[in-house]
């Protein structure tokens, strides 16, 4: 399995400087623990457009990294992490129950979360999910 | 029955909601080519792809264009823009539009409109000048004559905003297409100075330098005492819904200004299907139900010279994001008078959340509401066809739908009530011919019932002017004062010319037959 490149380099340097059978002992539980840090980790961009914005302080783009956990992470996770750590004010103009509020867009990957299955799309690492409010003027 | 997860009244048995249908993953392919890969799915279960979806957009709007022939080849027509993403991808659709080659073309000539309501709003002039910079560069790169307007030039408007200037017929379906052949044959046979026409695509070159400088009009930054004004009407408004209704007749009334001024024929606004499904259940609360034919259809002729077009009415605001995300239109987001506002706060918000959600259980209730509007037929009142127009509502312009002898009454209930509250004050502007003046001593003529002069209590004679949905509205502003000008004076004419044509109606010559009576 490849590694992100800064875990490659750490490796390689790990491995260089290893000269002892113990110490290859030692490395390997290092590189498991490592690799099962960042796949448990979940990394998406999360964009808010049409007026969402307002309820992040204005911040329209987002770039966060879900812990991690044994299920995976789906949006009906996702919305509950974000109204507890990104939303900044006024949840139910953002949140309604399980669900986004009714006349806010979600798009995955640029493709509408109706085609992914809404609320069950299983998120993977470098997804990037965009909300647009349109509630919003003409 | 519609219920939506809430439950009044006792609740209802546990139904658990039927399964929702199979959602089409991205495994099944776009329903129209059946090769793209889908990335919107629009109305219920048809999954589009990318181009299918471009083709799809663009026909809706040629269609709604092109099969109500009312926009004539070359007629100047002015872009209402709000900066939000319905109107800008009319504009975008528009510049598509003219720039294609060919038949295909459309055909008149654009501008464009900014009205800037951040005084209405509250915002800071930081802001102000932010959003207008942000503005102004994408009113570059689109390339229209345009005009920037603050809100705050009500204060400016002439009364004349206020009547209705009849405009001859524009003719049948045979005139359009006259009109449509002898343009497309000017343009083929072009005069030698004039080869620029045979592509107009190109008159409208980027950037201020080819345009005449008359055509893109900024007007100057608006003085600190007519935005404090503003901002005082705004404040002495009490509830959100009179605000925005009162919001959206000053705009309306700014956007004929600027189109009579620069001599546009016709307006065109973003609407899209959801809004106007969500303006038509407002209306009908507001009390305008008489009125929902020129509130939520294509054409809109009530000022008479301009009319009113909507050719974004056939999309949904669905549509509209989603292709605004796919083919980058700009727009730039600005608070409105109702941001962040509570969902009760206004009649329109509450209207809002309502349809969003019943639409999220019934997909179709938008397309319903929308063809319901589409019935909706403009018919005269019943006694005035054939006859002289009826008078029409101050402030919307449409023809009023109160019977003034059921009112007779009610005013004269109404007079002796607001008489008794404020002691009667002679207007500071005085007009020429008061009403009661000796020359004309009828005891019971000049005023209408027995109660004190009409020109000492102006709220009265404004409000009887007024059709039933702006009256309504008129009574969350407690006084009349902080209303811009032009509206007091029309309403202050409207009402001298009524009682003068009273007083001489005994004078003058009708057609069935009526004696003339013989001076008092």
């Amino acid at each position: 399995m490849c590694l992100a490149p800064d875990l490659e380099r750490r490796r390689t340097t790990v491995h260089s400087r290893m000269l002892f059978s113990w110490q290859q002992v030692h490395f390997r539980v290092l590189e498991a623990l490592i690799l099962v840090g960042c796949v448990a980790k979940t990394r998406l961009l999360l964009f808010l457009r049409g007026g969402a914005e307002l309820l992040f302080d204005g911040v329209k783009k987002h770039q966060v990294t879900l812990p991690g956990q044994e299920e995976p992470w789906d949006i009906r996770n996702l919305l509950v992490w974000i109204k507890k750590n990104l939303l900044k004010e006024r949840p139910e103009l953002f949140i309604q129950g399980d669900s986004v509020r009714p006349g806010i867009l979600v798009l995955i990957n640029d493709a509408d979360w109706e085609l992914l299955g809404e609320l069950d799309y299983q998120l993977q690492d470098q997804d990037s999910v965009l909300f647009i409010s349109t509630l919003h003027g003409g | 029955m519609c219920q939506v997860g809430e439950e009044y009244g006792a609740p209802a048995p546990e139904v658990p909601p039927p399964p929702p249908p199979p959602r089409a993953g991205r495994e099944l392919k776009c329903v129209k080519c059946s090769e793209g890969l889908p990335v919107v799915v629009i109305r219920a279960g048809d999954a589009f792809c990318r181009d299918c979806f471009k083709a799809f957009y663009v026909h809706k709007f040629r269609a709604v264009l092109g099969k109500n022939r009312l926009i004539f080849p070359g007629e100047k027509v002015l872009l209402a823009w709000s900066g939000g993403p319905s109107s800008s991808s009319m504009i975008w659709q528009v510049l598509e539009g003219l720039s294609r080659d060919s038949a295909k073309r459309l055909r008149f000539v654009p501008g464009v409109v900014y009205v800037d309501e951040g005084a209405a709003c509250g915002q800071s002039p930081e802001d102000r000048a932010k959003t207008l910079a942000e503005m102004k560069l994408i009113l570059q790169t689109v390339g229209f004559p345009w005009h920037i307007v603050a809100l705050e030039e009500v204060f400016g408007l002439p009364p004349s905003v206020l009547r209705h200037l009849a405009q001859e017929p524009s003719g049948t379906k045979g005139a359009y297409k006259a009109a449509v052949d002898s343009f497309l044959q000017q343009q083929h046979a072009p005069a030698p100075g004039e080869e620029q026409l045979s592509q107009p695509g190109s008159q409208d070159p980027q950037g201020p330098a080819g345009l005449p400088t008359a055509a893109q009009t900024e007007a100057q930054a608006p003085t600190a005492a007519q935005t404090e004004a503003l901002s005082r009407l705004f404040d002495s408004v009490k509830t959100l819904t009179a605000k925005e209704e009162l919001l959206q007749t000053l705009r309306t009334h700014l956007i004929l200004h600027v189109a009579r001024t620069h001599g546009y024929s016709k307006v065109m606004t973003g609407d899209s299907c959801t809004r106007l499904a969500i303006k038509l259940m407002t209306s009908l609360a507001l009390g305008r139900g008489a009125f929902l034919a020129w509130d939520t259809g294509f054409s809109d002729e009530r000022h008479g010279d301009v009319v009113v077009v909507r050719p974004m009415r056939d999309h949904t605001l669905k549509e509209v994001a989603f292709y605004n995300r796919l083919f980058a239109v700009p727009s730039v987001f600005t608070p409105a008078i109702d941001t962040k506002a509570p969902e009760k706060a206004s009649i329109h918000r509450l209207m809002e959340a309502f349809m969003l959600r019943l639409q999220a259980q019934f997909p179709s209730t938008v397309s319903t509401v929308y063809r319901t509007s589409e019935k909706l037929v403009k018919a005269p009142r019943d006694g005035n066809s054939g006859g002289p127009p009826g008078p029409r509502c101050l402030l919307c312009m449409c023809a009023l739908d109160i019977d003034t002898a059921d009112s007779a009454t009610a005013f004269g209930a109404q007079t002796s009530h607001l008489s008794q509250m404020q002691p009667p004050t002679p207007p500071a502007e005085a007009p020429t011919t008061p009403c009661c003046s000796a020359g004309v001593g009828r005891a019971q003529g000049c005023c209408r019932g027995a109660g004190p002069c009409r020109r000492e209590d102006p709220r009265a004679s404004v409000i009887e002017q007024l059709c039933y949905g702006c009256r309504v509205n008129m009574k969350d502003l407690p006084s009349l004062d902080p209303l811009p000008p032009y509206i007091l004076t029309e309403a202050q004419l409207r009402s001298q010319r009524a009682s003068v044509l009273q007083e001489i109606q005994e004078y003058l010559i009708d057609s069935d037959d009526e004696v003339q009576t013989g001076e008092s």
